[in-house]
């Protein structure tokens, strides 16, 4: 643990030219954490229907070591927190969306789930096995997409890409061939087998990521931005998709994504991250609840009665007037419709209609990483 | 091992290393000849450029026929059978590392290392189809050359064999060592340039080390180069090789190498990543 304590140290006299004191002590807190000496940790008792859990996972990006300077530039000066305690979990055949703004942890996350880093402390498990002492096996029960297609064998056929990719997983070569047919078949690509991946277009090329995914029947998905680069169609379909896939194999998946309208028709459970924590973990109807203030839009025969309206609405407690635009008003209201009416005393006049309007998921979340609670939320 | 039961765990079929190695070796040679063959034009061009140097030397050798000690009689010869040693050993020492380098300007290695293919496996398997293409080449150019006269001794071949399967061994130790610090610096390979740069000049390939000055001959005994180009000449160019180091010091010299330094290099190779795993730099290539 030595390089914890020297990266610390640097990292302490960092502190002073540092622009955000803050996420350096917090990252500070983590290395010490991790670098105190404690005796071994007992397996946790793990859901038993659970199959990827992360426990209280914190991962900080530490500067390179002097020596690998002279390597390679470091791309940090200080010590970064990219994810802090962390937990999780996913049961078979659920889809948890992973929604965040950039840097928010979620590559972090996924990586520490595919064994490519190592959490700085805690620990991460799928299908009850250690993702940083079983890195191995782990990557045999997951499949992953990463969200770019550059991963993919472009100068080979769709076929090609599945072979390789099958070879790589061990697969008997006969069961292999049949399976590779299978896999094409349920993404779409079946007439494009023989074709090549520079030949494809953007929405084919995600849908054999999602094909060499799938190909070897994994216990977990871990889909990064698989919708990504696609247009609204081919994205509905790909989700259409990755949920048959998910209910036929029993398998549990993790998908990140910036389309939150994609993530909201999925009707699954959210992890909503920012700055490496986690502000909410549960459904978005119930994320509606605590956030959502309920909106109304009242529409009035004439311009100047809405204007009117607003004035008297702006003076009443626990009534916020949101928008004026032309003859409609919209207000943010946690009380009932009734007692608006009721407290403006008849001056609401030239009321032609009432609807309730929510509020888009993009802008809800927004307002809640905006706003930014003390504490993580957690449903 | 976690506390919860999973019984699909106990289903799966048991690993067998061999056929995984070897279905991952099969992969990764498939996988270099398509790209290989995906610009045929540069595949010919690379092939073809192996060649150039057995003409030089040829026309070199008209003007300067003049047998050095420790070098053979016939300068062709020895210089040919340098180019094959350097050759053998480029292989070993380049064949990983430009396949990493492939791997990670495409943005393949991620993928690869989310693969279950144990990490130590892929300096193995990723080499596959390097060696092939280097055999091939030192196949062709022992051909081309024994055409245009080169005197190779036949009663050699089987010795000069074994000296250059350590020489691969030996130059996939190096490489695999360089591709160990490639895979933290992301790009570059500066350890392999410097080593390559020195190899020219002190193995021996072009004029014997008997001709270097006292301190760098000690050099040149550290560059496994040197033991492979002089056992190669010594077991397969014509002449007189009374000086220098005996056939079995050097072949059991390479022995050692060989059989400490591949081991060490794979061990340091899965080091590498573990610790790239710590630092989180094994993604983003």
């Amino acid at each position: 643990m030595a390089r914890f304590k020297q990266s610390g140290t640097r990292a302490a006299r960092g502190v002073k030219r540092a622009h955000d004191p803050e996420k350096i002590a917090r990252a500070n807190a983590i290395l010490r954490a991790a670098a105190a000496k404690k005796p071994k940790q007992p397996a946790p008792t793990l859901p038993s229907d659970a199959l990827v859990v992360t426990d209280r996972v914190s991962k900080v990006y530490v500067p390179s070591p002097p020596w690998m300077k002279v390597l390679l530039r470091s791309s940090i000066r200080f010590p970064v927190v990219a994810l802090e305690d962390c937990s999780i979990d996913v049961k078979a055949g659920e889809i948890l969306a992973v929604v965040g703004p950039n840097g928010a942890g979620k590559s972090t996350l996924f990586r520490v789930l595919t064994g490519l880093n190592t959490p700085t402390t805690g620990r991460a498990f799928v299908c009850g096995l250690d993702t940083t002492t079983k890195s191995h096996e782990v990557r045999r029960l997951i499949g992953f997409a990463p969200a770019d297609d550059s991963s993919l064998l472009l100068r080979n056929t769709c076929r090609e890409n599945l072979v390789f990719h099958g070879q790589l997983q061990g697969m008997p070569r006969k069961h292999l061939q049949k399976r590779v047919s299978e896999t094409l078949d349920f993404v779409g690509l079946g007439p494009a087998a023989d074709r090549v991946g520079i030949a494809l277009s953007t929405g084919m090329k995600a849908r054999l990521q999602l094909a060499r995914a799938l190909l070897h029947r994994p216990r977990v998905l871990i889909l990064d931005e698989p919708t990504s680069s696609v247009d609204p169609i081919a994205a509905y379909e790909l989700l259409e998709l990755i949920k048959q896939a998910v209910t036929e194999q029993g398998s549990a998946a993790l998908i990140s994504s910036h389309r939150l309208e994609e993530i909201e028709a999925l009707h699954n459970d959210v992890v909503l991250l920012d700055d490496g924590l986690i502000r909410y973990r549960g459904d978005l109807d119930s994320l509606r609840r605590i956030w959502d203030q309920p909106r109304m839009e009242i529409r009035f025969h004439a311009d100047a009665e809405c204007q009117r309206a607003a004035k008297v609405l702006d003076q009443m407690h626990d009534v916020d007037v949101v928008e004026v635009d032309g003859d409609v008003l919209t207000v943010a209201t946690s009380i009932g419709l009734g007692k608006i009416f009721s407290q403006a005393n008849g001056q609401l006049s030239g009321v032609q209609s009432i609807q309730e309007v929510r509020l888009p998921l993009r802008e809800l979340l927004a307002k809640i990483l905006i706003e930014r609670a003390e504490q993580p939320i957690q449903s | 091992m976690a506390t919860s039961t999973h019984s699909h765990l106990r289903t799966r079929r048991r690993e067998n290393p061999i056929s995984r190695l070897i279905a991952a070796n099969n992969a990764f040679m498939v996988l270099g000849w398509r790209q290989a063959i995906s610009y045929p034009l540069g595949f010919v061009m690379t092939q073809l450029s192996n060649f150039v140097p057995i003409f030089v030397f040829y026309f070199v050798a008209t003007q300067v026929n003049n047998p050095s000690q420790g070098f053979g009689s016939d300068y062709f010869t020895s210089v040919v059978i340098g180019l094959l040693g350097i050759k053998i050993l480029d292989t070993g020492l380049r064949g990983f590392g430009l396949q990493m380098d492939m791997a990670i300007n495409r943005g393949w290695l991620e993928m690869f290392l989310v693969e279950p293919v144990r990490w130590r496996y892929l300096p193995i398997a990723m080499s596959q189809w390097p060696i092939a293409q280097g055999l091939f080449a030192v196949l062709t150019t022992i051909g081309i050359t024994i055409w245009l006269g080169a005197d190779f001794q036949t009663s050699g071949i089987p010795l000069a064999l074994l000296i250059g399967a350590l020489g691969l061994v030996s130059g996939l130790a190096i490489g695999t060592l360089s591709a160990a610090v490639k895979v933290l610096a992301k790009s570059g390979d500066p350890i392999l340039h410097l080593y390559t740069l020195a190899a020219q000049i002190f193995s021996g390939v072009y004029f014997p080390i008997s001709d270097l000055p006292e301190p760098l001959r000690l050099l040149s005994y550290a560059l496994p180069q040197t033991y492979v180009i002089q056992g190669l000449r010594r077991v397969l160019a014509p002449g007189d090789f009374a000086t220098g180091l005996s056939t079995p010091t050097l072949i059991w010299t390479l022995v050692i190498f060989s059989a400490l330094a591949y081991p060490l290099a794979i061990w340091v190779w899965g080091r590498s990543l573990n610790y790239g795993r710590q630092l989180g730099v094994l993604s983003g290539y």
